[in-house]
């Protein structure tokens, strides 16, 4: 088993793990099987940065789950 | 006069030359909600998400689908509370992944439903359908389609099948039922040995729509039994138009080395969209892959795109507990070769060959499901003990959530389980075919209620639900959690 936490400064949102639904961010997802996996946020809104990340999920615990951070883009720049 | 013979060989040269299987339908455009998937049932009859149970039921003829019924009529009887609301273990069924003779009972209860318990001993159990199988092949009319090279076995038995188990239900009926179980009838790509499943997420690899399919050639495929039975074939179209490839397929082939069961579960799949590869599928018994059908739910629950990966992490309501059962008909027949320093002839051989290597991983196959739930359970037991200690400390604060925390429990209901040598040997000789007599029958249908509740994770796991296993010991330390 794995873990992630994906954290996002605009509060709660699914995450995506491969596009499908994987968790929400700030809190500590648990992935039943290492490996490569495609990370994003629901949207919309596209509000965040940047869009998608590519990880190497392996070797975590839950007292050491992996990290990403989406940031939130002010809305004059939001992804269409 | 002398032209009737003439006439009847044109005739059954005409009809050799017409015989041919039905094809399944070209999937016009690609949804990703349409079609029998899980998401697409809707679970609003009381059957609720946070408590999700998984059925299995394995191959093994009339003995399976009867051992499968006994365990059903068990579910049916045994009360439990949940979310304040009475309820039966049965109705909170949410999925059953089935091979070969499992397979009847898994879609006869997902096509008629409480009927099951009415009408499926006469309909199908104590039927001997080993005997119509071969009236019909026997009937000079059937000679002339088996001459076809497009019309077998299969398609005689399948026909049987739809005209007097399932009425001629096709996955349609299933679609608009719009009910849980989502059930999962598992066959074998004979090509490869790999699990195909009768779901429309497969399906969508071959560019066909599953809806107008009918349910009866589906558990044909998945009982074919080798040399007995001729493969089942459907056609590969290629890539569906509009189709978007599930990116989990994407990201598990980059996974040789990281992560090789997700790359060996995707690379096969991934054949199927290749026409220069791949332009027909030939099916044969589901239990050539994996005769418990327990992988299809291990990957459901630990693929990005499995429907149990899925509802755990986006279900209506947080799942809270998972049960699996697995219906294990496997038998151990005494075999007089083991008596003699003769070597076994080739038929012996190859008939060993089709049956022996079918049961070879079931127990394996168990133990790794059962190695998901103890790895669920325990990441939830010291995550508590760790907040426990925490909490002794004024200034600590508490470990952060995770997501999901669910419990977990996998019961498995297998003839080893019996107690008794002498009734145990009798169960583990029991024939597999489609015809078993009565009072084996009739004892094969208790004896699944009896090793369901006998089970001390089942009895755990009733009481843990608010019901209670009359006359069942103490579970003890084998107790679900």
């Amino acid at each position: 088993m794995e873990f992630l936490r994906v954290n996002f400064e605009g509060g709660i949102r699914r995450v995506l793990l491969n596009g499908n639904p994987g968790g929400s961010t700030n809190s500590i997802i648990t992935i039943p099987l290492p490996g490569t996996y495609k990370v994003s946020l629901e949207a919309p809104p596209n509000d965040f940065t940047p869009t998608v990340q590519m990880i190497e999920l392996a070797l975590t615990s839950a007292f050491e789950p992996m990290q990403l951070t989406f940031h939130r883009l002010p809305a004059s720049v939001t992804h269409v | 006069m002398n032209r009737l013979p003439a006439l009847l060989v044109l005739l059954g040269v005409a009809t050799a030359g017409c015989a041919h299987y039905p094809v399944n339908d070209r999937l016009a455009e690609w949804d990703a909600n349409r079609g029998y998937r899980f998401q697409a049932l809707d679970a609003d009859d009381g059957n609720t998400d946070s408590l999700f149970v998984c059925l299995s039921f394995s191959g093994g003829g009339t003995r399976a689908a009867a051992l499968a019924y006994g365990v059903m009529k068990a579910l049916r009887d045994t009360a439990i509370v949940w979310n304040n609301r009475p309820t039966t273990l049965l109705a909170e069924v949410d999925c059953i992944s089935s091979v070969s003779g499992g397979s009847f009972t898994a879609a006869y209860y997902a096509l008629f439903r409480e009927e099951l318990f009415t009408t499926f001993e006469p309909n199908f159990l104590r039927r001997n359908v080993t005997r119509e199988l071969i009236l019909r092949a026997l009937n000079p009319l059937n000679w002339f389609r088996l001459a076809s090279p497009y019309f077998s076995r299969i398609d005689l038995a399948a026909e049987l099948y739809d005209e007097t188990v399932f009425r001629r239900a096709t996955f349609r009926q299933l679609i608009e039922a719009r009910r849980r179980p989502f059930i999962v009838l598992n066959a074998t790509n004979m090509r490869n040995g790999v699990g195909f499943d009768f779901t429309q997420d497969q399906f969508d690899l071959l560019g066909s729509s599953l809806d107008t399919y009918p349910v009866a050639r589906a558990v044909a495929a998945s009982s074919a039994f080798p040399f007995l039975l001729s493969p089942l074939t459907v056609k590969a179209y290629g890539e569906p138009t509009g189709f978007k490839l599930n990116e989990e397929y994407a990201t598990a082939m980059k996974d040789f080395y990281l992560s090789p069961v997700r790359y060996h579960w995707a690379s096969p799949q991934l054949d199927y969209l290749d026409q220069t590869r791949v332009q027909y599928v030939h099916l044969l018994d589901g239990g050539l892959a994996d005769n418990i059908g327990l992988r299809p739910v291990q990957r459901a629950y630990a693929t990005t795109n499995g429907f149990l990966f899925r509802v755990a992490r986006a279900g209506r309501e947080p799942m809270q507990r998972l049960v699996v059962i697995a219906v294990n008909a496997k038998t151990d027949p005494d075999d007089d070769s083991s008596l003699s320093g003769q070597a076994p002839g080739i038929i012996g051989v190859g008939m060993k060959t089709a049956t022996v290597s079918m049961e070879n991983y079931s127990f394996e196959t168990v133990e790794a499901v059962r190695g998901l739930a103890r790895e669920q359970n325990d990441l939830l037991r010291y995550y508590a003990g760790c907040n426990r200690l925490l909490a002794q400390c004024p200034s600590a604060e508490p470990l952060p959530a995770i997501a999901p925390a669910f419990k977990s429990c996998v019961i498995e209901v297998s003839f080893d389980a019996i107690a008794d040598l002498k009734t145990r040997r009798r169960f583990l000789n029991l024939p597999t075919s489609f015809d078993l007599p009565a009072d084996d029958l009739e004892a094969v249908i208790e004896m699944g209620g009896k090793l369901l509740r006998q089970s001390p994770e089942f009895v755990s796991l009733v009481r843990l639900l608010g019901g209670q296993v009359a006359g069942a010991p103490e579970p003890g330390r084998a107790a679900c959690q």
